[in-house]
This record gives structure tokens, C-alpha cells and sequence, in this order.
């Protein structure tokens, strides 16, 4: 028997939110900083040692969404100000963002310079160049806005004409000024202030509900697990009443989300209403009152759902919560930027004072820096902690009044019915993993939701909230192309990214069966990309079927919604499996939300593609996204078999992603070394080209080497064709180089030829002599060292060396020469493009034959020449 | 060396696993002959779990190998298990899903078609009486339920060789001694039977063969009888556990 006596409430509080904590900061810990070691003494209780891939990465995307999130709501609150002034922009300006305002500006300073040249025809050439740039300026500024097809044309039309007579000043920048939250937010006039409180006061309100609702639905799996947690609190010798008290700690203060969501909005809020440093405890009393409120809620909810529903209903009110907390966020987000909602919510504030009166943040907001009387603040503060303390004791007494005959009414798993069935066994009409997927799908309601109605909440919030964006939304096709690509893309968030998550512990059931596990995920991501594709399809129909004069204005654009959803199915379970922790036991955590982010930057920027002016861009962001998805499965396919592994990883070798990387280290390096040297020196333009050039190459290069070594890649320099068995061969390589790149050059002058004989193509030509950095004549023997030398050797090691050669890993030598020569042509300007392409093509084939990576390097240097010999680069 | 002996179906040789500097395993060497019930003893953290997911191809051995009929665990995985079911100490299984469902699921995986998984499961579901439950989701089974359920997926394709990891831990008495009756009959088939065990008088009634781990390596290898001969002649496998087992742990 054992003597200690059983903590008391207080003290068994205290050890619940402390382990709570503890969790919190566990988690926070998994972030590692540093290379993939194996851990230090590793004992058999933590041999966990691949998990935790946070890494800084994860960490510092964390960091970015916070900080964009208080910045949005920073941004948010100043807006709802200008809303309830009715502050407008100019009207006799045209409104252009700052960018583009900042553009025009530039054009008009060097137009009006043109005009002292002598020479017409320079002239006139110069002065076509930059309208050609006025006009692609106008185009960008113009799609993004909210017009119609029809409208962008007459809105571009009238823009050019007005710059052509009165220049700039006929535009405006768009307001961006008064960002940031200050005491100048409140709105001067009382009657315009009284609703500015009231609509912040609605939107403090609103956290109630949003909370309760985050609390319950989303991933809160443990509520509808068989193993509650609170069940097993339950066993120790500790008063329910704590351990209620406890939960709802847990669901408030000890939430992160309270922290991260409600408190910036809580301390602006009371910024904006002229409090000053008297904002921050405000602030702060504010969000812990609000947290507490909806943490009894939260918990007394939880107590009641879970006693009396059974575990798969309870998986359906989840369901709803889910919908419920999406559509709470929407509205506490939309609210700061949608004019009718900001309308709506100054309505209801003004039709329920009530309301308001009632609530003490609206008559701490109210009160403003004014300054209540002293005695009038105590009674607000008393109203605060009492009606808090009462929620709290009401919570708990409920909830022990709930519980008074038992927390579960059923006991451990047996809470569904148990049916006297025959044991037949089921028959279905789709067999294997999509059979199974679908059966998933159809009977968790909680999956259904988050697949099929949340993807769809945002597009259609705004049709019904704002008509005039559904008019716009419907009448023009690109639009259209990027809302149903948007939901396609975006039904993978539940679907595609949490594939390998969802096996969870069934993951050994895989494996204990015949089939590889890359072609059951295959297979898995398969199903929900045809599901994201159908799904996709549903939506434009839609569209078409509400908007009589919408018109398929590209089928290219059509082609590439259906493209796009399809990759992103691949991209999304990719970056999902690569991210799985499988040993995570808790599901909130084996997938980490930045990933999410991650996932959604993606999506953008291929959502930008049905706004793309040039064909350029848009092969760019084909050729990335697909190269993209081909990496994260090749790293899948690596791994697949090590996921049930604690501690084993595949061998390294060389892979696409390392191409990729490198490349983009590469593209971001040489800039930066540019700078620094236009900073610190005053060589010559070309000087410092070549110089920033060779010195990221060199850098990239044998940062990639070290690394690579590093990590025991075998035969290393075989792989990267920097040597090769045969010697005697090293010849023969280099004749087959000089060999590919004559005939590239020969190719390339055909091109420009035919060019040539196109005057409508002439534009082109231009564009590429002007955007070229090379004055002939300056420094040759730099540009021969850059383009001879430094070019070939940097370029044929990242695009022949990693990316061609990762690329073949894995794929046939036509795909992996394709593949490698469009990322190559892609980083080169627009004009020589098709040439690029070609030199690309002829360097892998010469790699391909030989082994070793001399030969590309000799026929990119060989192509080199031939153009700069010409001066046509 | 493996498809000399026809007989020989599991064969190990110098298997090391380490998790960081904790070695799981150490150089373990074995061989089992086909048509015998193999049982692999050992304490709490012997390595039994560990040696049974690399046969599965669930982990990767750090050193040496494991083949089944010649084929390698790990880089023939997917042919090794078209010929192995596998029962894991703890199944867990997907949710919302019946218990008719997964057996479905998992025949089909095995490429077997729908009459023929009736056909299959049928007998084994009704042996280990488990029908009235093959309509809930199996999420919701008892730990005893879910074994049943794994055990006739793993049973499903009808197997050479069945690897089952604590088999009847959780059954109740009658469901084991159905399994006793089960697993003797498969051997008599021709079928072979490697299963993890701690209950010393389970293996002592139902094993032609067995081996004793503790820390990871071998301790003892052999039938009954030669393991008997080794301590003194009429001794229980209990004694002869301790004694051998016991010694390794005391070595440490």
C-alpha cells in the first residue's frame, strides 16, 4: 500500500497543464538544427532517430507564417478602418500598384530622355521597345484585378492612351502607406468610430466560436479514439474537478493557437483604439478572457459529445465542427478585407447594442484613451474575472454532473453495436487500394468533409459574399481555369499530402503484402489525383453552368487545369510522404504545417500560370512543377523501403532534387556576388559578371562536391562522369563533344536564319540583343574566359553533372535528355530558348555516349565559340 | 549455398540490427527446415521483434542477411511475401473498415479473386469464431479479435511459411487451443511455422524446434531433446530457459 497522499486539485492542475507544456516544448524540440547524425548514445527507448525532419527549414517557414500572419492582421485591422471612413482611392487616377506605378514612372523618365536622341531610327527602335514594356506592364496589372475579358481590353486600351499623353501623371499608386496598427487607425468621426469598435468587438466574439470549433473538429483525433486521453487521466487518484479544470487549461491558455492567432489580433485591436502601451496587458487580459471563455465551452462540449455519441457519430460532429471553424476563420479573416462583410458585421453591431453592452471588451475598446472613470475599470475588471471564474466553475460543475454516472457510457472499444452478422463478406465494384480509399472516403465523414466541401468554401464564400466578383469570376475563363484548378489542387490538402499518415500504425499490413510499397503509393496518389481531376471537372462545369457568356478562350489553359491537378496529386503525396513521421504516435504532429505552406506557395505558383503573358513563363513553370514532382517521388521511391526503419536510410546517391538544389543555389548565388562586387569594386560590368560567376560556380560546386562526399555517396566521381573505367576512352569523349556541339552551333544558326526571314519575329530578336549584357567589344578576353571557359565547366556540371545523371537514375536515357536540356534552356533568355534547347540536347547525348562529363563541357564550349565567333549570342 | 538443402526455408546468417549505438541483434545465425514449428524464445528485449521484421522486410539488417526459400528479406521483399504471412504482436487496422473488408482487401492484394477469399476465409473465420464480428469495423475489435482477423489475412494465401510474432497473445484459451490445432495441421501439410514466444510451456507442447535469444544473440538452437542434453535429460524447457537464457542476462 502506498502512503503518499494523492496530490490535491490545485497541485493535480499545476501537473496536467505542465505536462501539456511539456508536450508543447517536445514538440518544438523535434526541430533540429544541423546535419543528420546518428544520435549521441542512443538508447533502445528513443530510437527515433530519422524523426524530427523539421529541421531549421520547418522551423523557419513556422516563423514566416506567424509573422505573415500578424502582418495580415496588422493589415486587416487598419483596412477595416478605411472601410468605416469610407476612405476611397482617387477617381480620376487610374489606381495601379506601387510596382507597376514605380515602372511607369522609370518608362516616362527614359522616354522623355529618348527625345534628345539624333539618330530616328535608334530612335524609334528604342521607343517601340519601351511601349512593348508599357504594355506587357499594363497587361500584368490588369489581369490580376477583378475584370472581365472584355473589360480587361477597354481597361488596357484607356490605360496606354493616357499614358501616352500624360505620362504618369495619370496614375496612382495604390494606398499602402498607413500599415501599420496605430492610435491614427480610430476613425475620428464618433459615429464612423462607434462602428469601427463594434465590428472589432463582433470579430472578439467571433473567436468564440472559432475556437470551439478548432478545439473539437479538425485534428483533434484523440476525441474519437478508442483510448481517450482524458480516460486515462481518469485512473489516478485525482478529483474530476481538476482534472476538467485541467482540460480546459489545455484548451485555452495552454493552446498555441490562442497565442499565435488571438493575441496579435487582441493587441492591435486595443492599439487601434488609442491605448498605447496600455494595449499590451489589455491586450493580453483580453485574449487570456476570451481563451478561457471558449476553453469551457470547448470542455464541456467535448465531456457531452463524447458520452453520449458513439465514436462514429462523434467522427461526424467533428465533421461539422470542421466546417463550422473553417467558415469562423473565413469570416474573422474575410471580414478585414471584403467591404459587404465589413457592412454586414457594422449592421449587426449596430442593431444589437445590446450585444455590445454586454460584452466588457467592447466597453474596454469603447472607452478608447479617453479614459473610463477609475471606478467604472474596476467594475469592468471585476465583470471580467467573475464572469471568467463562473464560465470556468460552470464548465466543470456541468461536466461533472455530466459524468456523475461515468465518463464513457460504454465500455474500452465495444461503443459501436456489435451486430449478429453471418460474416459474409463484403463485395464492391472497385477492387484493391482504390476500392479501399473510396470506401474510406465514403465512411469517414470527417475525411469527406475536409475533401470535398472545405476545398470549396473559399471560392464559394466569395461568389455569394461578393456578386461582383461572381459576375467577373464567370465571365472570364482564366479566372475560371485557376478557381477549379485552386479546389482541385486544394482537395489534396486532406487527401494526397496525408496518404502515408493516414496508414498510420497499418502501415505493417503494407508490407506484409506482395507489392511494393512506391507502386501502392503510387497507386493511392493515382486514385485521389483522378478524384482531384473529376473534382476539378465538377467545379468548371459548374461555372459554365451559372455564367451563359463564359467562353473557353484557350484550350491550353483548359489542358493545363487537368495537368496541373494531376501533378500536384503527385507533388502534394510526395511532399507528404516525404514529411511523414510514421512513428509519430500523436496525428497533429506527424505532419508538419509548414509543409502545408510549402504545399501552398507551390499551388500559387502554378496557379500563376493562367495569368502568364508569355509562353516562356508558362513552359518555366510547366517544366519546374513537373521536375519538381519527378524529384519528391524519386526521394519516395528511395525511401519507401526504409520507412518502418528507425534508424536505417536508403544509400545516397546522386538524384534530381540535388540538381535542382544546386541549380537554385547557383541562380541565387551569382546575384548576390554580383552585388557585392558592384558594391566593393569598380571592375568593369563584364569583369564582374565573369568574376561573380566563376566565384558562385566554384562555391555551388564544391559545396555540392563536400556534401555529397560527405554524406559516403559511392563511386561518386564515376556517378557525376568526372571519371570514367577507361582511360584510353577519354579521347573518343572529347572528339564526341566537339562533334555535338558543331552540330548544336550549326542548329542554332539555322534558327536564327529562319528568324531572319520573319520579320514579324523581329520583336524577339530585339528583345534578346537588347536584354544582352554582352557589348561586344568590351573586355573580350572576359567574355571569352565567361562564356568559353566558366559556362561550359559550371553549367554542364549542375545541368549534365547532377540533374541529367539524377534524372537517369531513374529514367530511360529520352526523358532523362529532355528533361535536363528544358531546365537548361529555361535559364536562358527567351530568345535563344529553342537554340539553348537544342545545345542542351546535343551535351546530354554527348554525355550519354561517353560517361564522362568533358565531352558536354567541350560541346557547350565549342557552341560557345561558334555564336561569340558570329556575335550572336 | 541456399537452394542446395531444398529443405531449408529461413536461413540467417551473421544478422546485426543497430539502432544508433543499441545493438538489436548481434551476428545471429540460423536456419529453419521447412515443415517444422520453429520457435524463437528469449526475455523482454532479446531481439525477437527485431529478427521478425527483417524477415518481413520491415527493417533493413544493419549487417549479413536473411533469406526465405533464397530469397533475400530485404531486396526480394515483395517475391518473399507472396510465400510468408505475417502476424505482428499488436495488429492495428484501418479505421472504418469491417473485418469483412480488410479480409477482402487483403486477399485481393494477394491477387485472389472474390468466391475464392470466400471460399478461404470461410473455414478460418469459422474456427476461430470470429463471424459475428466480421461486420463491426475492425478498429473497434479487442486485442484477442484483432489477432484472429491478422491471422486470417495472414493465412488467406495459404503461405509455406507463416511468421507470427506472440500468435496468441490475447486469445482467450479456447481461441489458442484452436490455434495449437491450426498451426499443427499446417505443419502437417508441409507448411512451415516460425513464431516469437514467452510462454515457455507453449512452445515446450507445440515446437519441433527452437532457439533461445537473449541481448540480442543466440543462446541455444535445436530441438527439444538436443537442448535437453545440454543442461540435464529430464528437465523442463523452463529450467533449460533459465539456465541458458538466465546466464546471458547475468554475463552483461
Amino acid at each position: 500500500m502506498n502512503n503518499s497522499q494523492p496530490p490535491g486539485s490545485v497541485r493535480a492542475i499545476w501537473i496536467v497543464g505542465r505536462l501539456a507544456l511539456r508536450r508543447q516544448i517536445n514538440r518544438w524540440l523535434t526541430y533540429r538544427f544541423g546535419r543528420r547524425t546518428q544520435p549521441f548514445g542512443a538508447k533502445r527507448s528513443g530510437t527515433r532517430t530519422k524523426s524530427g525532419r523539421g529541421s531549421l527549414f520547418g522551423a523557419v517557414l513556422f516563423l514566416l507564417m506567424v509573422v505573415s500572419g500578424v502582418v495580415v492582421t496588422s493589415a486587416g485591422i487598419v483596412r477595416i478602418s478605411q472601410i468605416t471612413q469610407h476612405i476611397r482611392q482617387p477617381r480620376d487616377k487610374f489606381v495601379v500598384t506601387p510596382y507597376t506605378y514605380a515602372s511607369l514612372n522609370q518608362v516616362d523618365k527614359a522616354l522623355r530622355q529618348l527625345k534628345g536622341l539624333k539618330d530616328p531610327r535608334q530612335r524609334k527602335r528604342l521607343q517601340a521597345m519601351w511601349e512593348r514594356d508599357v504594355e506587357g506592364l499594363l497587361a500584368g496589372e490588369v489581369r490580376w484585378g477583378a475584370y472581365t475579358d472584355a473589360e480587361q481590353s477597354v481597361r488596357i486600351r484607356q490605360m496606354e492612351e493616357i499614358f501616352r499623353y500624360q505620362g504618369v501623371s495619370g496614375f496612382a499608386p495604390a494606398q499602402t502607406d498607413a500599415f501599420h496598427v496605430s492610435a491614427a487607425t480610430l476613425p475620428r468621426a464618433p459615429a464612423a468610430r462607434a462602428v469601427f469598435i463594434g465590428i472589432l468587438s463582433l470579430l472578439f466574439v467571433l473567436w468564440i466560436p472559432l475556437s470551439v470549433s478548432l478545439a473539437l473538429g479538425f485534428n483533434n483525433k484523440d476525441l474519437s479514439q478508442v483510448e481517450w486521453s482524458l480516460e486515462w487521466l481518469y485512473i489516478f487518484p485525482v478529483p474530476a474537478r481538476a482534472l476538467f479544470l485541467s482540460r480546459l487549461l489545455v484548451y485555452s491558455i495552454f493552446d498555441q493557437m490562442v497565442w499565435w492567432l488571438l493575441l496579435p489580433f487582441s493587441l492591435f485591436a486595443f492599439i487601434a483604439a488609442g491605448y498605447g502601451w496600455a494595449a499590451m496587458p489589455l491586450g493580453v487580459a483580453a485574449t487570456i478572457y476570451l481563451a478561457l471563455l471558449a476553453g469551457s465551452i470547448s470542455t464541456v462540449a467535448e465531456v457531452i459529445l463524447r458520452k453520449y455519441l458513439s465514436l462514429h457519430r462523434l467522427k461526424n460532429a467533428q465533421a461539422l465542427f470542421t466546417v463550422l471553424g473553417t467558415l469562423c476563420l473565413l469570416i474573422f479573416y474575410a471580414a478585414m478585407f471584403s467591404t459587404p462583410i465589413v457592412d454586414l458585421l457594422a449592421r449587426i453591431a449596430g442593431s444589437n447594442p445590446v450585444l455590445l453592452a454586454c460584452n466588457p471588451i467592447a466597453l474596454a475598446l469603447g472607452s478608447g484613451s479617453a479614459g473610463l472613470p477609475s471606478w467604472r475599470w474596476l467594475g469592468l475588471i471585476l465583470a471580467l474575472t467573475g464572469g471568467v471564474l463562473a464560465a470556468m466553475l460552470l464548465a466543470t460543475a456541468a461536466s461533472e454532473w455530466v459524468t456523475a454516472d461515468g465518463l464513457v457510457r460504454a465500455g474500452g472499444p465495444y461503443q459501436g453495436s456489435r451486430q449478429g452478422g453471418e460474416g459474409r463478406i463484403y463485395d464492391g465494384w472497385l477492387r484493391g487500394i482504390a476500392g479501399r480509399e473510396l470506401l474510406l472516403l465514403r465512411r469517414d465523414r470527417n475525411l469527406l468533409v475536409q475533401v470535398l466541401i472545405v476545398p470549396l468554401l473559399i471560392p464559394a464564400y466569395y461568389l455569394f459574399v461578393d456578386p461582383h466578383l461572381r459576375w467577373v469570376l464567370t465571365g472570364n475563363f482564366r479566372r475560371a481555369a485557376m478557381v477549379s484548378f485552386l479546389v482541385g489542387a486544394y482537395s489534396f490538402v486532406s487527401s494526397a499530402i496525408p496518404l502515408l499518415t493516414r496508414e498510420n500504425k497499418t502501415l505493417w499490413f503494407l508490407y506484409s503484402l506482395p507489392r511494393s510499397l512506391i507502386s501502392i503509393l503510387i497507386d493511392k496518389t493515382l486514385f485521389w489525383a483522378a478524384f482531384g481531376v473529376l473534382y476539378g471537372a465538377i467545379v468548371l462545369t459548374l461555372l459554365f453552368h451559372f455564367s451563359p457568356n463564359l467562353h473557353v478562350t484557350s484550350w491550353i489553359s483548359l489542358l493545363l487545369v487537368f495537368y496541373g491537378i494531376a501533378l500536384y496529386a503527385f507533388i502534394a503525396s510526395g511532399i507528404g510522404i516525404l514529411a511523414a513521421d510514421v512513428f509519430e504516435t500523436e496525428p497533429r504532429t506527424q505532419l508538419k504545417v509548414s509543409l502545408l505552406y510549402l504545399y501552398f506557395a507551390l499551388t500559387g505558383m502554378y496557379a500563376a500560370i493562367f495569368y502568364s503573358i508569355s509562353l516562356w513563363t508558362t513552359m518555366a513553370q510547366l517544366v519546374l512543377s513537373t521536375l519538381l514532382a519527378f524529384a519528391l517521388w524519386q526521394k519516395v521511391r528511395d525511401s519507401a523501403p526504409y520507412l518502418l526503419d528507425p534508424t536505417q536510410w536508403p544509400p545516397r546517391i546522386i538524384s534530381l532534387a540535388d540538381g535542382l538544389v544546386a541549380a537554385l543555389a547557383f541562380f541565387v548565388a551569382q546575384p548576390l556576388f554580383q552585388a557585392l562586387f558592384q558594391a566593393a569594386t569598380t571592375l568593369p560590368v563584364t569583369v564582374q559578371i565573369t568574376a561573380s560567376y566563376l566565384m558562385a560556380g566554384l562555391s555551388v560546386g564544391a559545396a555540392v562536391l563536400i556534401v555529397l562526399w560527405i554524406q559516403n555517396v559511392p563511386d561518386l566521381w564515376r556517378q557525376l562522369g568526372l571519371m570514367i573505367a577507361d582511360k584510353r576512352r577519354t579521347v573518343r569523349a572529347a572528339m564526341r563533344g566537339v562533334l555535338w556541339g558543331g552540330l548544336a552551333a550549326l542548329g542554332a544558326l539555322a534558327y536564327l536564319q529562319i528568324l531572319d526571314r520573319f520579320p514579324q519575329w523581329h520583336v524577339w530578336k530585339q528583345d534578346a540583343e537588347f536584354t544582352s549584357f554582352l557589348t561586344p567589344g568590351a573586355q573580350p578576353l572576359w567574355v571569352w574566359l565567361l562564356l568559353v571557359v566558366a559556362a561550359p565547366v559550371i553549367e554542364e556540371f549542375l545541368f549534365r553533372g547532377l540533374i541529367f545523371n539524377g534524372l537517369r537514375r531513374t529514367t530511360g536515357p529520352i526523358p532523362a535528355i529532355i528533361g535536363s536540356a528544358a531546365l537548361f534552356a529555361l535559364v536562358h533568355p527567351p530568345i535563344s530558348v529553342i537554340a539553348v534547347f537544342g545545345l542542351g540536347i546535343a551535351a546530354a547525348i554527348s554525355l550519354e555516349q561517353s560517361g564522362l562529363l568533358l565531352a558536354p563541357i567541350l560541346a557547350h564550349a565549342v557552341y560557345n565559340s561558334c555564336m561569340l565567333l558570329l556575335n550572336r549570342l | 549455398m541456399s537452394g542446395l538443402d531444398n529443405r531449408v526455408l529461413v536461413e540467417i546468417h551473421g544478422l546485426t540490427k543497430t539502432y544508433g549505438s543499441f545493438e538489436a541483434v548481434k551476428q545471429l545465425d540460423l536456419t529453419v527446415a521447412s515443415a517444422q514449428i520453429f520457435a524463437l524464445l528469449g526475455p523482454n528485449g532479446a531481439g525477437k521483434t527485431t529478427t521478425i521484421r527483417i524477415l518481413m522486410g520491415i527493417l533493413a539488417p544493419t549487417s549479413g542477411w536473411a533469406r526465405i526459400a533464397g530469397l533475400d528479406c530485404f531486396k526480394d521483399r515483395v517475391e518473399v511475401k507472396r510465400r510468408v504471412g505475417y502476424l505482428p504482436d499488436e495488429p492495428v487496422f484501418y479505421d472504418y473498415l469491417r473485418g469483412s473488408e480488410i479480409i477482402r482487401f487483403a486477399g485481393e492484394m494477394h491477387g485472389l479473386s472474390a468466391p475464392e477469399i470466400k471460399r478461404r476465409a470461410r473455414p478460418l473465420v469459422e474456427q476461430l469464431e470470429f463471424a459475428d464480428a466480421l461486420d463491426e469495423f475492425a478498429a473497434n475489435y479487442s486485442r484477442g479479435m484483432k489477432k484472429k482477423l491478422a491471422l486470417t489475412c495472414a493465412m488467406l494465401h495459404d503461405p509455406v511459411l507463416l511468421i507470427l510474432d506472440e500468435p496468441t497473445s490475447g486469445l482467450d484459451p479456447f481461441a489458442t487451443r484452436v490455434l495449437h490445432g491450426i498451426l499443427r495441421d499446417k505443419a502437417a501439410q508441409g507448411r512451415t511455422i516460425f513464431f516469437s514466444t514467452h510462454l515457455l510451456d507453449q512452445a515446450e507442447r507445440l515446437c519441433t524446434q527452437l532457439a533461445i535469444m537473449a541481448r540480442g544473440s543466440l543462446v541455444a538452437n535445436g530441438t527439444l531433446a538436443e537442448l535437453r542434453g545440454r543442461v540435464s535429460h529430464d528437465s523442463s524447457l523452463e529450467e533449460i530457459f533459465f539456465s541458458l537464457a538466465g546466464n546471458s542476462e547475468s554475463a552483461d
